[in-house]
């Protein structure tokens, strides 16, 4: 039971952390694509750039499907009691997924792909507007499904324990959902900036598709720094609100902080020793952690130590990591972004070679950022399914053993080996073929 | 009540997903047969360019569907499907990249090997649903506590005691349901390829529902051999039946859209037949007349309730959709 567990537990993982490579990816683009309809009325050059982006999003989004079906399945292969506990209220969740945004998607979608010659100008703006709903909402669902598990409202547990959805609006509008949503779909929007901009370096240090790199360039850098902004205030810093409230354990083990102190500092650095309970070569800036989490110099931050040890997190170095990550990332990319708007600002971009083979090559790390986030939210939340009235051991399918599920989480490591050599053959061949300059909508 | 209720609501995502996504597992199922080059093969996967997302979309739509109004159902059966989940999953993976990739890319051995993809994966998805419903009409063996695992396969002898996933009498509905799929793609490309190809659609659909006419009695014999609640306590779901069999005689001669409709309505009183004969369960179990009943497996009442006031309206959404698209691709898809 116990191996099975953890198969079940790395195969949920492996399987929507790399769903999620799609999905951040194509939701951020669906945004720019939107705005570059719409201001193609004044810049003519952008309906051949959103019709480029098309293309590559409409590669990503088909993975993202693929990968996301087997998703909604491993709820009830994998975690059968978990189902059966949450399924009336979490499964209404899902179930609006499917029926308000994925039929919207794929119709859309499917026009756009093999109907664009049927479509004016107007219509593609609407279309494309249409899948910018379509994803966002879709976003929203996943987030107000996690947000519940994360921080339950809004429920009755009957005497079976199962959970009862007693106020719908009391889910969709779970604040917790709300801080949520917005750090991710900005971690998205931050992506997808990133790897327009990339490709724009890329051209335009190959002196290829001139007119096209100077506006990739453009439209990345000034979107990637507004959403490198945003990520960290407000939306970064109201959840480390929210966490301190209601997880403190998680927080505490994130931030490698076991003992209790008054004026605590954060640890910019260090590695946790889960035998000795310290964190080894630690740099830390004095009383910033009291700060950040409380607003008051000298708060007092609750450390590992004084929280029953069946509640810590199972995998804290881990998830010490992934936040360092997260938040080294975080600041690196606003840092970044931050220098090429002003080299951009004054004109000075395109001769700037350190500046283009830098933003050439940072796109996979706001990938990593991403991931490195799920990460911390996902090992935060345990050792729950439900955070404080469900347990990870109690959720797992009772009678899938390991030896099945070890059997198919290799078939899905090596499905997805598959998958990845040809989405990045498959994007490579979009990028050098490049953005066809004569692309011009029906009038 | 709110039960039953919502078990046809969810029979009719089902309908919606088979008689849908049906016809575009019957192309691939065909496409070795029936096209001869690869121009052929092009001209029979773009009747289904536009369409074949959406229509896969009832699959999910069905899935999450199940999840809120029987979750315990939901765990139970995905649980104890386990491996021919997994499967099912991975031949969804194979063929959408099949349908989305292989015209990417002009280069001759590519789409040779993703047309041959798309016509395996088809047809093993079309088999793969077979043998699910063959699960659940014969039923499966329930534990104490309303759980089952069930292995791949143990021996094919239809009257086994030790079931499998795979066994006589489901692979046999496995077979049937690809032959179904055919027949109802050919419907399709009649009504939707290229003329000449339409042509020869038209002819081995003839020659095709000849095969499903047959069928439809032997498979009924064998249905109430393996399990005879059906046309026991329904009995006018054999009327259903027979029905759906008589309009495959008529349909021969009709024109296309109106076979293709039929075959549509046959599909549906299949289904609506396998529907029907569950109640008032919704799980069978195993050589015996009984099983879970719905109650013990749906969420509670309010619930359900609640869940009408997003759900019929967004089911009304998602028909508009499909209108517009359909209106949209009015008439035949030529590839260029």
């Amino acid at each position: 039971m116990e191996e099975a567990l953890w198969i079940h537990r790395l195969q949920f993982g492996f399987t929507s952390a790399y769903h999620y490579l799609f999905p951040q990816l194509t939701m951020g683009l669906a945004m720019i694509i939107f705005l570059m309809r719409l201001r193609s009325g004044k810049n003519p050059l952008c309906h051949a750039a959103a019709d480029f982006w098309t293309r590559i999003f409409a590669l990503h989004f088909a993975f993202g499907v693929v990968t996301g079906i087997p998703l909604e399945f491993q709820f009830g292969t994998n975690w059968a009691l978990f189902s059966e506990k949450t399924g009336g209220l979490i499964g209404q969740l899902l179930g609006m997924e499917g029926m308000f945004s994925f039929f919207l998607e794929s119709t859309f979608l499917g026009l756009l792909i093999y109907g664009r010659d049927r479509l004016s100008a107007v219509a593609l703006r609407w279309v494309s507007g249409l899948l910018f709903l379509g994803t966002w909402l879709s976003g929203y669902f996943i987030i107000v499904t996690n947000a519940w598990m994360q921080h339950p409202v809004g429920y009755a547990l009957d005497a079976n324990g199962q959970f009862i959805l007693t106020d719908l609006s009391a889910v969709m509008l779970n604040p917790w959902a709300f801080a949520q949503f917005a750090h991710t779909m900005c971690g998205s929007m931050v992506t997808a900036s990133f790897a327009v901009a990339a490709v724009g370096a890329f051209y335009q240090l190959n002196q290829k598709h001139s007119p096209f790199a100077r506006l990739f360039l453009t439209w990345g850098i000034r979107l990637g720094f507004l959403f490198s902004v945003l990520q960290i205030v407000p939306t970064g810093d109201i959840q480390g609100a929210q966490l301190a409230h209601h997880q403190p354990i998680t927080l505490a083990a994130m931030e490698g902080h076991f003992d209790t102190e008054e004026g605590a500092g954060i640890a910019i650095l260090g590695q946790p020793d889960m035998d000795k309970l310290t964190l080894d070569n630690p740099l830390v800036v004095p009383k910033m952690l009291s700060f950040l989490t409380h607003k008051r110099w000298n708060a007092e931050v609750k450390g590992l130590k004084d929280f029953p040890r069946e509640d810590w997190p199972d995998q804290i170095p881990l998830l010490y990591y992934c936040y360092h990550i997260m938040v080294g990332l975080g600041t690196f990319f606003l840092t970044l972004m931050g220098f090429s708007l002003l080299w951009s600002l004054r004109k000075k971009l395109e001769q700037s070679k350190v500046i283009l083979w830098a933003l050439m090559l940072v796109f996979p790390f706001p990938y990593i950022a991403n991931t490195a986030g799920w990460m911390t939210a996902e090992l935060g939340r345990q050792p729950w399914l439900v955070y404080g009235l469900m347990r990870t051991h109690d959720g797992a399918s009772p009678q899938v053993s390991s030896g099945n599920a070890l059997f198919s989480l290799l078939g899905f490591f090596g499905l997805y080996t598959v998958l990845t050599l040809l989405v990045v053959a498959l994007t490579g061949r979009c990028l050098v073929k490049g953005p066809q300059a004569q692309e011009v909508p029906n009038a | 009540m709110l039960e039953t209720l919502w078990f046809f609501l969810l029979g009719i995502l089902f309908m919606a997903f088979v008689v849908m996504d049906g016809f575009d597992w019957g192309v691939g199922i065909v496409q070795p047969f029936l096209c001869r080059n690869a121009h052929d093969r092009q001209a029979a996967q773009a009747t289904i360019g536009p369409f074949w997302d959406g229509n896969e979309v009832w699959l999910i739509a069905a899935g999450g569907t199940l999840y809120f109004a029987f979750p315990k159902l939901y765990a139970i059966s995905f649980s104890g499907f386990y491996l021919p989940l997994m499967l099912l999953l991975w031949i969804l993976i194979l063929r959408a990249l099949a349908l989305e990739l292989g015209h990417q890319w002009e280069q001759p051995l590519w789409q040779r090997f993703w047309h041959f993809v798309f016509a395996s994966s088809s047809s093993l998805i079309a088999l793969v649903f077979g043998v699910a419903l063959g699960n659940l009409i014969r039923g499966v063996p329930l534990d104490t506590t309303g759980y089952f695992l069930l292995p791949f396969w143990t021996n094919f002898s239809p009257r086994s005691s030790e079931l499998g996933v795979f066994d006589g009498f489901t692979l046999v509905l496995g077979v049937y349901a690809v032959l179904l799929c055919a027949g109802h793609g050919l419907a399709w490309l009649e009504l939707k390829a290229e003329p000449e190809l339409a042509h020869k659609a038209g002819q081995l659909l003839t020659r095709i529902w000849a095969i499903v006419l047959v069928c439809d009695g032997l498979i009924a014999g064998f249905t109430y051999w393996i399990q005879p609640r059906f046309f026991g306590a329904n009995q006018w779901v054999s009327v259903l039946l027979g029905l759906g069999a008589l309009t495959a005689w008529v349909v021969m001669r009709w024109l296309p859209h109106q076979r293709f409709l039929l075959s549509c309505l046959h599909l549906v009183g299949l289904l609506l037949a396998c529907f029907c004969a569950m109640l008032p369960f919704g799980l069978l179990e195993a050589g015996s007349a009984s099983g879970i009943r719905l109650q013990d497996l749906a969420a509670p009442s309010g619930q359900l309730k609640l869940a009408l006031f997003w759900w019929v309206p967004a089911l009304g959404l998602v028909c508009g959709y499909f209108v517009f698209v359909h209106k949209k691709f009015w008439g035949r898809i030529l590839s260029h």
